[in-house]
């Protein structure tokens, strides 16, 4: 298979049929020529062999005559030789044709048997000396002679004119066929060479292709389709060889770019926890001599609320791990929750469903919930006089792992949920303003980045929204080391 | 892009095809236009010649065509000979290897029977056209019985009864008639009796197709005791050139003028009553019925001895 599809094989095969071609057609062109020339030849061939005849029934005479004078044994040997040759030239059998000019070549074949059959029965009375009966007979013969010989011009005559009046038809017919035989050596010579060009074309056009597709590769360009195409072995080989390089490189540098921006992402995410941990000592100190304070004061309520609130700051700002147990979103979340239905007692209504058997039995990203809460208290109620009530929920079903935040808010236009949810929709590099919900879906697509569905959006404007985040828990994260 | 060689390279192809199919035609055409000129014709089983008088007159034409009507359905190969004092074809004919002759007798009687039996000796069959010899020659006549076409133009010379002379014309033309005078004229003089008040008149005329005019212009002309009332013509020629002459003199009416063939000139002067009859024999039939008759003889070496191919005399306006 390799070595009949190999490159040396196309090439010699393909330049062997073009050549074979033409070859044929020289040799086709070659057999009509003489063809022609046989036919040209044939034209006048009866008259020719009319003429010998003519010539030797008129050299019989002479042998005849002498044999009959002289009776010589030498005159007799001349004659049978004559005789003979005479005999060769009458075809073996005349077959009755309806042809008239064949008809005459037939009485003229067989007055000339007659005529060597009397010379044989002359033969005979001269030996036996009938001398008046040879003598009737010789008369008889040169009588019959001298008819053969003038129906032989008459035939040729006539054969001459005929063949004359047909000389301009076959001259005719001849210049036709000079004309198809040049046409048929110029179109073989035609076909073989676009054959040939079409075969070195197979050959050459993908290592065209090749190089252009190597200029693509050193400009930068990966995103080019792979050439697909059937041609010889050995162009094929370092096609697939390119191919298979090309999409190496190409994950390669995917690869590159994903660590570049998770690291990028990271580093962001470092400085806004510095930013936040400024002096989280101070933070708290303050926080729990406000604590002491209200205890003193005897405000056990405002004693619990910073009680909650510390316990917030110290989940957001000390927690250093990229994926933690549900167990401590929840309760981060719970904190949150706690201070936001103190600062909303009535305008803002909040329930947390999260199974108990689920809490310790999953990791979730860190901070994922508590900014989609505070989403939804910014942004969901503005301009709205009616209660709001925020939802959050988590569930299982099969492998995936469900956790959404749905408030009945003002929702959101699905252009605006379309841009959230494409990613890399801002360039997070140079943009410092992430939103909490930007950062939560940039944050699980990378953690996440053969899932485009691991968050979704469902809103409904002036009804709500619904952000749902759902992760395969047979599917690890995507951890930068 | 690509594709335009692929489809350049198919259109080259067929068109490359196309001129190689009509090379090879044409070389198969130029073949076969030589062959037929110098190869196989179709075969048949005999060969039969043909000797007939060098004479391009309507007889002979209308008898070959009747031959060569019927040879293919004979499976029978015809050629044709001249038969005649200078022509040395039929005393030759028996070293021709041919399987039959159809002869019509146009050279002396006692020649004629020397070459015959020189053929029946080779047992070559022999059928004698129109011109019969003798009674008693053993060959099979095919044609005219002369006998009763002189008894039919002497009926329709016969109604008239003021025919104090007839002439009757012979001719080289039609040597078959011409061959037996007194035959026809037996048959005249049976059916006219004495009605005839001067003998049955000859006259001959050549192989020129003006001779019978100049000879009209003689007879009618001539100051003569018993002026001729009645003519006769055994040739088409003839029969033209002398109605011609009747026209020219204004003698028509005056002169009884029966002629012999059925041309449309001569079906036209009939019509116009300038004719008052004319015979007519069937050349066509006799070729035909000699082919017949020669096949039969090869094939069975029986045939009948006299074949008439009839004779009528068609009547004119009244």
């Amino acid at each position: 298979m390799g070595a009949r599809n190999s490159l040396r094989s196309q090439l010699v095969f393909s330049a062997a049929i073009g050549i074979a071609m033409v070859i044929a057609s020289i040799i086709y062109i070659l057999f009509a020529t003489l063809r022609l020339q046989q036919i040209v030849n044939d034209q006048f061939r009866t008259e020719r062999a009319l003429q010998e005849l003519q010539l030797e029934v008129v050299a019989v005479r002479t042998p005849f005559l002498n044999y009959l004078s002289s009776r010589s044994s030498r005159a007799l040997s001349d004659l049978l030789a004559e005789e003979q040759v005479l005999r060769g030239m009458l075809p073996e059998h005349s077959r009755i044709e309806s042809d008239p000019a064949l008809l005459a070549r037939r009485e003229i074949y067989s007055m000339l048997a007659s005529y060597l059959d009397l010379i044989q029965h002359a033969i005979d009375l001269k030996r036996a000396r009938a001398i008046e009966e040879y003598t009737l007979l010789y008369e008889e013969m040169a009588y019959l002679s001298d008819h053969i010989v003038e129906r032989i011009d008459r035939i040729s005559l006539s054969g001459l004119r005929g063949e004359l009046a047909r000389y301009e038809e076959i001259i005719e017919t001849s210049r036709e066929l000079l004309f198809w035989n040049l046409s048929v050596i110029i179109l073989a010579f035609v076909a073989s060479t676009l054959w040939i060009s079409i075969s070195i074309n197979r050959v050459t056009d993908p290592m065209n292709r090749l190089a252009w597709m190597a200029g693509e590769l050193s400009s930068g360009n990966f995103d080019i389709a792979d050439i697909e195409i059937d041609t010889v072995h050995e162009v094929g080989a370092v096609i697939s060889a390119f191919n298979t390089m090309k999409h190496d490189i190409r994950q390669y540098i995917s690869e590159l770019n994903r660590q570049q921006k998770m690291e990028q992402l990271l580093k962001r995410m470092e400085l806004y926890t510095m930013q936040a941990q400024m002096n989280p000592h101070f933070l708290f100190n303050t926080l729990n001599t406000g604590v002491q304070l209200a205890i003193t004061e005897n405000a056990e309520r405002t004693a619990d609320f910073m009680e909650h609130l510390a316990n917030f700051f110290r989940f957001n700002l000390r927690e250093r791990n990229f994926i933690v147990p549900l167990r401590r979103e929840i309760e981060g979340l719970e904190a949150y929750l706690y201070i936001l239905r103190i600062r909303f007692p009535k305008s803002l209504g909040f329930s947390l469903d999260a199974p108990e058997d689920l809490l310790d039995s999953h990791t979730v990203p860190a901070v994922m919930l508590q900014p989609l809460v505070e989403n939804s208290v910014i942004h969901a109620f503005k301009g709205i006089d009616r209660p709001g009530r925020i939802s959050i929920a988590a569930q299982k079903e099969r492998s995936v792992l469900t956790l959404s935040v749905r408030d009945n808010g003002i929702g959101i236009d699905p252009e605006t949920a379309r841009r959230l949810l494409e990613p890399h929709s801002r360039d997070v590099e140079h943009d410092s303003k992430v939103m909490g919900l930007e950062n939560v879906i940039h944050r699980l697509h990378f953690f996440y980045p053969d899932d485009p569905h691991v968050v979704t959006i469902e809103s409904t404007p002036g009804c709500g929204t619904e952000i749902i985040i759902r992760i395969d828990t047979e599917v690890e994260p995507c951890i930068p080391s | 892009m690509k594709r335009i060689p692929r489809i350049l390279l198919v259109i080259v192809f067929i068109v490359f095809a196309f001129a190689l199919t009509r090379s090879v035609m044409t070389m198969a055409s130029l073949t076969q236009a030589v062959a037929t000129r110098t190869g196989a014709g179709e075969a048949r089983t005999y060969h039969v010649a043909v000797f007939l008088p060098e004479q391009d007159t309507l007889f002979f034409e209308e008898l070959r065509n009747g031959v060569v009507a019927v040879a293919d359905d004979y499976d029978i190969a015809i050629s044709f000979h001249p038969i005649g004092p200078d022509a040395p074809e039929f005393r030759l004919a028996r070293y021709t290897g041919i399987d039959g002759a159809i002869i019509y007798p146009y050279l002396p009687e006692r020649e004629i029977r020397q070459q015959l039996e020189l053929l029946e000796d080779g047992g070559i069959p022999v059928v004698l056209v129109e011109q019969d010899v003798a009674d008693d020659w053993p060959w099979t006549f095919v044609g005219t019985n002369n006998f009763e076409l002189g008894r039919r133009i002497g009926s329709r010379l016969a109604g008239r009864n003021d025919h104090s002379r007839i002439v009757v014309v012979y001719s080289d033309k039609s040597p078959a008639v011409a061959a037996e005078k007194e035959l026809i004229e037996l048959g005249m003089n049976t059916v006219m009796g004495d009605r005839l008040a001067v003998p049955i008149t000859r006259r001959q005329t050549g192989l020129n197709p003006l001779d019978a005019e100049a000879l009209t212009y003689q007879l009618l002309r001539s100051p003569s005791p018993s002026p001729v009332t009645a003519l006769v013509f055994t040739d088409t020629d003839d029969t033209l050139a002398a109605l011609q002459a009747i026209i020219n003199l204004n003698l028509v009416g005056e002169v009884q003028v029966i002629g012999f063939g059925i041309t449309d000139a001569i079906m036209d002067y009939l019509d116009r009553g300038v004719l008052d009859a004319t015979i007519a024999v069937n050349p066509q039939r006799i070729g035909i019925e000699s082919v017949r008759v020669l096949a039969e003889l090869l094939e069975t070496g029986n045939a009948p001895g006299y074949v008439d191919t009839g004779v009528e005399v068609i009547r004119g306006t009244p």
